[in-house]
Order: structure tokens, then sequence, then C-alpha cells
């Protein structure tokens, strides 16, 4: 149903994508799977009409659509997500798919206008179509609400239900699991199945192996722009081309008990604030939260959060989308005020602090998504984080530091911050951070949308600026992941703190596990 | 649902209220002077509805309003001065010729991308019009104007009088105010407001942006082109200069004022922006600072518009009145 033949896209200097060739049957879930940069996207862009090939030919259902237009190809039956969810946010949910569901009809102007009787009709077919829709992916509760309104996870749902009712035969799915936690990953495993079995052929971008592996027939891995493997699930995991340049060999979890194992066994409980009942008074906690409420609206998102931090520790935050984990991170750093409750940084009241004055106390938030400034270069951005710095010398070697934490950054040190991928962005931003010499290191999802290789990448750099001193509250959708790398961790369920422990007792703890780590 | 129906309130039946109520004044007073202040409201209204159309609900920045308006009160003037025209056909062939004129500056507008470039597209169209209407002085008399234009007939009643033009200008308002509604509240208003949110995701949908944006461009054209031909009937001369780029940026601020994205928002923003320079009158030397400072403290404290925040009220209050029985009614949804 679509051919791919040596399809070449530059963008200046740069390939993109390199002579693919690429066979998609007709009723197949191909999984598309590649390192960060590899030029997955900008394929999907190739052949969704988003972006026009260099050279190459793209046929799809026996015709020639290299040079179509994106409405023209999402009216032929290419339907797509967004890696960044992209919803009208402004509409409701049923809005937003019942545009989607006009795909095919004509724009009858004058019909409209008068509102004659056979474009009524019609109209409220398309609202039929996109309530079925609802109802077939299962969120019809959800018609009325404002897109904007929804947790992370329905969202993407609703972006990939809002596809669906342009009634495509090829559907191209972007990370449509990035951010959501094992429930609702789960969930979307088995909607992409129904969709597939209802007779429209899927390819899917997707980082989780498991899940790519559990829905596709035939996964295709591209690196640099070209195609480095293609076959069955365990064929292509098998292929050490494959492994090394993608897949990582082996993961921060292994490094982990290592490191663990070097570590006294008692040093777990010392870290436990819990467990370690005010010896020390408040002075010694580096950062102390007390019954913190913070609103949006009228919605309470944070309800009497209270926790310790102590110097030096290294604590992972986990909890589903919505829980308040951003909010909290928010609220502590001075992004948004709490209604009421107290932040203590260094046994002083922060609360309530506009966020350049706690970032002059050190306290560094890192948000979800990166905020790169994608006009400077990563040098600029680098430097940006030492924006209330003067020490120029200190600067100097703090930058070749950064440089050394990760070598990438200094190979693209002239580039563009918006050029970068996902992964080097991460990077820059976890950098700028490390310039404002932090004490305490807030990080907000920093495994989002990264290649498996890569969030190991990432978060052992976490685990050694950990080692170097820095105390890091470290936020986290991946839980497996997060737990695997902190000392200690909390779980935050909407908007109330209900588990709390060492790491690896709630990494066992059967509740978590069910709840967070997918069994 | 309920949420729905008091969508429902205000998008389809707050509109006419307002209109009505403003119908109702002449039973009050018929001063001739406010009479005169409210025609002019109602052709704001229009050129208001024109505005948000393309700015509102598509996301495209315009401002080049007067310029349409222009092109509407002159084609109107010219054909009945000229080819002494009844205004009921010059009426609509003023709409057809701004229509024109949107067509052409929406496709250069096309080839950019962001409101910056946009923002000079129109501006210069506009600023080109009036070059024109300067320049060209067989066609329109340069300066000087045109004067005499005609009064419009209903079969053998002249209009002239404040108070007839006053119910002619509301009566071609209600007209527009219901297309208006259905169009916006179609599939292709529907489709403007994907525009406006995420080009990216409305193409993804099978929306074709040169279509819907240019049509837009065209639907406030024609409005403008509407409200300039009934200006140029009521005032009976026009000059190039009425039609400069303050009149745009009134356009523009009449929908920040009175509510983005909503057509009771445009009545509402048209007509306080007819009165409110009247009001300040009695401030003498120091009406335009008050103005510009109104204004400016309604950009900064009315996000969502003098309309909504006049409906936010209200809820308060009923709220406040209604408590046990709208915290229940909460629960059970």
């Amino acid at each position: 149903m679509l051919r791919v033949q040596n399809l070449t896209k530059r963008f200046g200097g740069l390939v993109a994508v390199d002579n693919i060739d690429l066979h998609v049957r007709e009723g197949e879930i191909r999984g598309l799977i590649g390192p960060n940069g590899s030029g997955k996207t900008t394929f999907f862009n190739l052949i969704s009409g988003f972006d026009r090939a260099t050279s190459g030919k793209i046929e799809f259902m026996g015709s020639d659509i290299t040079a179509g237009s994106a409405h023209g190809l999402a009216r032929k039956g290419i339907a797509r997500t967004f890696q960044h969810i992209d919803l009208f946010k402004g509409m409701t949910v049923l809005e937003n798919v019942t545009a989607a569901a006009q795909c095919h009809a004509r724009p009858r102007f004058w019909s409209s206008l008068l509102g004659t009787p056979s474009v009524r009709k019609e109209d409220q077919a398309l609202r039929n179509l996109a309530m079925e829709q609802l109802e077939f992916v299962g969120i019809a509760d959800h018609a009325d609400d404002l897109a904007s309104s929804l947790p992370y996870g329905l969202q993407r749902i609703v972006e990939i239900t809002r596809a669906l009712a342009t009634r495509p035969a090829l559907l191209l799915l972007d990370e449509p699991a990035a951010g959501m936690n094992p429930t609702e990953k789960q969930d979307l495993v088995e909607l992409v199945r129904r969709i597939n079995a209802s007779g429209v052929t899927v390819i899917i971008i997707e980082h989780d192996m498991r899940l790519v592996m559990g829905l596709a027939e035939t996964i295709t891995v591209l690196d640099s722009g070209s195609k480095i493997c293609e076959g069955l699930p365990a064929e292509v995991q098998g292929n050490p081309r494959v492994i090394e340049s993608y897949l990582g060999s082996g993961g921060v979890g292994k490094k982990q008990t290592h490191a663990y194992a070097a570590e006294p066994s008692g040093a777990l409980d010392v870290s436990g604030a819990s467990q370690n009942p005010a010896a020390k008074g408040q002075d010694s906690f580096i950062l102390s939260v007390d019954s913190l409420n913070s609103y949006y609206g009228n919605v309470r998102v944070l309800k009497d959060i209270s926790f310790k931090m102590r110097e030096g520790e290294f604590t992972a935050l986990i909890g589903a989308n919505g829980a308040g984990k951003t909010t909290l991170l928010r609220t502590i750093s001075g992004m948004m005020s709490p209604r009421s409750g107290r932040v203590l940084y260094k046994g002083e009241d922060i609360t309530g602090l506009s966020s350049d004055r706690i970032v002059a106390r050190n306290l560094i938030y890192v948000p979800e998504g990166r905020g790169v400034f994608p006009a400077l270069s990563v040098q600029e951005n680098l430097m940006m984080g030492a924006f209330r710095r003067s020490d120029k010398e200190a600067i100097k070697e703090d930058l070749e530091y950064v440089f050394g934490l990760f070598p990438r950054l200094k190979d693209r040190r002239n580039q563009k911050g918006g050029s970068l991928s996902g992964g080097e962005q991460q990077m820059l931003a976890i950098g700028r951070a490390v310039m404002s010499r932090p004490r305490l290191l807030l990080l907000d999802e920093p495994s989002m949308g990264l290649a498996p290789k890569l969030v190991d990448e990432v978060l052992e750099t976490v685990m050694n600026l950990h080692d170097e001193g820095l105390t890091i509250l470290l936020v986290e959708q991946n839980a497996r992941a997060a737990l695997s790398v902190a000392e200690r961790g909390f779980v935050l369920e909407v908007g109330s703190l209900v588990h709390e422990g060492p790491a690896a007792q709630l990494c066992d703890d059967p509740a978590v596990k069910a709840a967070y780590l997918g069994g | 649902m309920k949420a729905r129906h008091h969508e429902n309130f205000i998008t389809h039946v707050l509109p006419f209220i307002l209109i009505g109520v403003i119908a109702l004044v002449p039973l009050l007073t018929r001063d001739p002077y406010l009479m005169h202040i409210l025609v002019l409201g109602g052709i704001y209204v229009i050129l208001a509805i024109g505005m948000n159309i393309i700015t509102g609900y598509c996301g495209q920045i315009n401002l080049g309003m007067a310029g349409f308006f222009a092109v509407g009160a002159y084609t109107s003037a010219l054909l009945t001065t000229r080819l002494s025209l009844s205004f009921w056909l010059a009426l609509p062939t003023s709409a057809l010729v701004a229509g024109v004129a949107g067509v052409l500056v929406g496709v250069p507008a096309l080839k950019v991308r962001g409101g910056v470039y946009l923002v000079l597209i129109t501006t210069s169209f506009a600023g080109i019009v009036q070059v024109i209407l300067n320049q060209w002085v067989s066609l329109t008399k340069g300066p000087m104007g045109i004067v005499g234009i005609p009064a419009p007939a209903i079969g053998n009643v002249l209009i002239y009088e404040r108070i007839h033009w006053f119910y002619l200008t509301y009566a071609i308002v209600a007209v527009i105010v219901f297309l208006a509604i259905r169009l916006v509240g179609s599939r292709i208003g529907r489709s403007f407001v994907a525009l406006r949110e995420s080009e990216t995701s409305a193409q993804s949908i099978g929306i074709s942006p040169a279509f819907y944006k240019v049509l837009a461009f065209v639907c406030s054209a024609v409005l403008a082109g509407i409200a300039g031909s009934i200006y140029a009937h009521y005032m009976t001369t026009i000059s190039p200069d009425a039609f400069g780029f303050n009149l745009s940026v009134l356009a523009l601020i009449m929908i920040v004022v009175g509510g983005i994205g909503s057509i009771p928002g445009s009545i509402v923003g048209g007509v306080a922006l007819a009165l409110f320079p009247e009001w300040l009158r009695a401030l003498g030397p120091y009406q335009s600072v008050a103005y510009a400072a109104g204004i400016i403290l309604a950009v900064v404290f009315l996000p969502k518009g003098l309309l909504m925040m006049g409906v936010d009220a209200v809820q308060l209050i009923r709220k406040w009145f209604l408590a046990p029985d709208e915290t229940s009614e909460k629960e059970v949804s």
C-alpha cells in the first residue's frame, strides 16, 4: 500500500533522510525505531506531505504522492499524530474530532450561511461520526471537555481519535506513548490493535521497545537517516548494529545495582528522612516542604504536600500523568505561588519568591520539554545558564566541565539550540542548569521522548552530578529508570504523597509496581 | 451538558438580545446626537464582526480594515453619484468589490509566515488604497472627497432622518449578525478556528490553509465593504482622510475590548467604541488622554473582553444567590 523508493531529504548540508526504501503492506502494523535525530519524524513529514522530498518517490495505494500537500494527503487517507501534542486547545474534544470528521465534506459556504436542511443534516452526520469515533476509542465521556483541560495521556488519545476521524487508510503515529504511564500504555496497545483490526494500516514511531515489539509485525530501524535493519522484532533486537546505535549495551539499571553494591547497606537508611526522626533539626534539610497546596483556577492540584530533603540526596518523584509532579516543581521553583503552605530552602522561607530570586539561591529547575533557546547556539545557551554570574574564569572552567559531561555538546557548540535532536537538547538543558552552579537541581522528565540509549546516557550524567555532591529531585514518568538511579522515592497520586521510602524498597512495593512499573 | 446550554445562549441568543436592547433606545430618547453615535456604532459593529472573522476566528492579524472600508465607501459613492445607481444595487456591488480586494490581499498574505509580515502586508494595502484615493483625482476628486452621496429610498420614503438611519443600520446589523453566527458555527468556522489554534494540525486533518485563509480575508473584506457603503450614504460626504491607519487600529481595539472570537463581543465592542469617546467629551482637552488610558486599561484588565466580563459577573452573582442549588447540580454531574 505504501511504497517508498530512494527517498532522500536534505536540509542544507544535513542529510536527514538518506536513500530510504520502505514497503508497507495493507493491514500491517509497522514499527519505526532509531536514535533521536535519526530521521524518523522527517520521514513521517515526507510521507504526510509536511516536507517535500529532495529526491525519491512515494507511492500510496498505487498513486504517486511525492509532491502532495499535507491537507491533500489527509484527504487521500494518510492521517498522522505529532510527537509534541498539537490539539486545537481552545476547542472541546468533540469539536477537535468534528473538525477532522469534516475532512471529506465540501465547505458548502452558501448552504451553511443559510442553514439549509441538507447542510444541517450533513453537519449532524459529521457530529455523529465524530461521536462514534470517540465511543470507539472510549473517551466519549470527555466529549464536552476543553481539549487543553485533559491530562496528558488523554490528550494523546484525543489526537489519535482526531486522526481516525478523517477515516484514514494509513495512520502514522509519532511516539504516541511518550509521557504515558504503564497502564495508559497498555490501553494504547489495545487501541492500536483495535484500530488496525478495523482495517487501518499503522506505522508507529516509538521508543518504548516493549510496546513497539509487542505491536509491530515488522520493525524498521533508522540511524542517521539510513535504514540499517528491517525484520521481525526478535531479529531486530538481536542485530548488533541496532544494539550499538540504539538500544545501548547495558542500561543504567545494571550499573545501578553495581553502584548500590559498592555502597554500605546502611547508607539507604540514613538518607531516608522519614526513618531518621529530625535528629539534626530543620537546618540540616536543604529543602523542606510544609503542607503545600496549589491550585490551577479552582482545581486543587497539590493537597497538603509535606516532605524533606537532605543535602546531597538524590530523590525521585514518580506518579501518573496529572498527579501534580510538575506543579510541585513549579511551586518550589517559584514559577507559581501556592495557595497555602511553606517551602523552606536551607532554612529560609522562599514561598512566593519570584523565580529569579530563587535561581539566585542556586535552586535550579530544568523544565519538562527542555526550554532550550532555539535561536541561540549551544555555547550561548550554556552561557545563559551563567547569566547571574560574573566570575569569568570560573565560568570558563564550568563550561569545560559541562563539555566534559556531554562531549556531544562540545562537538556542536556553534550549532543552534533548536537544531539539536531531542536528546541533545535535554543534555543542553541540564548543562545550562549546571552552569548556574546549582545546590539543588529539580529535573522534570528528562527522559521524555528519548531513545533508550540516550535515557541511559542522561540518567548516568545525573548520577554523576549527584556523586559530585549535588542534591537532586528528579520527576519521572519512567518510574523504573528513576527509581533505579535515585536513593529515595516519593509517589504522588492525584496531588497527595502516598508512598515514600528508599528507592529499592519502592521498586519492590507491590502497589507501586502495579500502578507505575507495569507489573 | 449545562455548559453547552450556556454556550448556546451566548452564541445564539445573546447577540439578538443586545441588538434588541439597542433598538429600544428610541423609546427612551430620540436625541439626534445619540442616534448619530449609535448609527456609527452599528457601522462599527459590522466592521468588528469582519475583523473578528479574520483575526478573532482565523487568527490572521489584519490591520487593513480601513482599506476595505474605503473600497466599499468609494465604490458605493461613485456608483450612486456618477452612474445614479440605487443604494440597493450599490451596497452589494461594494461588498463584491471589497471581496475582490480581499482576495488580492489574502493571496499574497499566504506567502508569509508569522503575524509581523501579515501586519506589514495589510497595513501597506490600506496605505496604498489611501494614496490612490488621494492621487486619482479624476475618479475620486482627491483630498476634496465626494459630496452629495444620495440617500437610499425604501419605496417612496427617503432615508435621511437620523432615526430612519438608525433602524436601517440595525436591521442590516441584525441580518449580518444572523449570517455571521451561522458562518462561525459551521464547518467553515470550525476550520477557521482550527487554523488559528494550529495550522500544522489543521493541515493534518485535511484543512487547506490557503483556501480558508483567503475565504476568511474575503468574508472580512465583504463586511468592511458593506460597512463602508452604509457609512458613505449616511455621511453623504466622504474624503480619504476618514480612512487612515487609525480606523484599522480602531477595528482591532473593538474586538479586543468586546471579545476576540465572539460575535456578541463584536456588538459590544463596536457600540462601546462609538460611545466611549462621547462620554469623555466632558473632559475637554483631556479627552484623548483618557480615551487612550481607558483602552489600555481595558486591554490589560479585561483579557476576555467586556462581554465575557459581563457574563462572568452575572454568573458570579447567580452563584452567590443560588449557591446551594448550583453546588448540588455540580455534584450530580
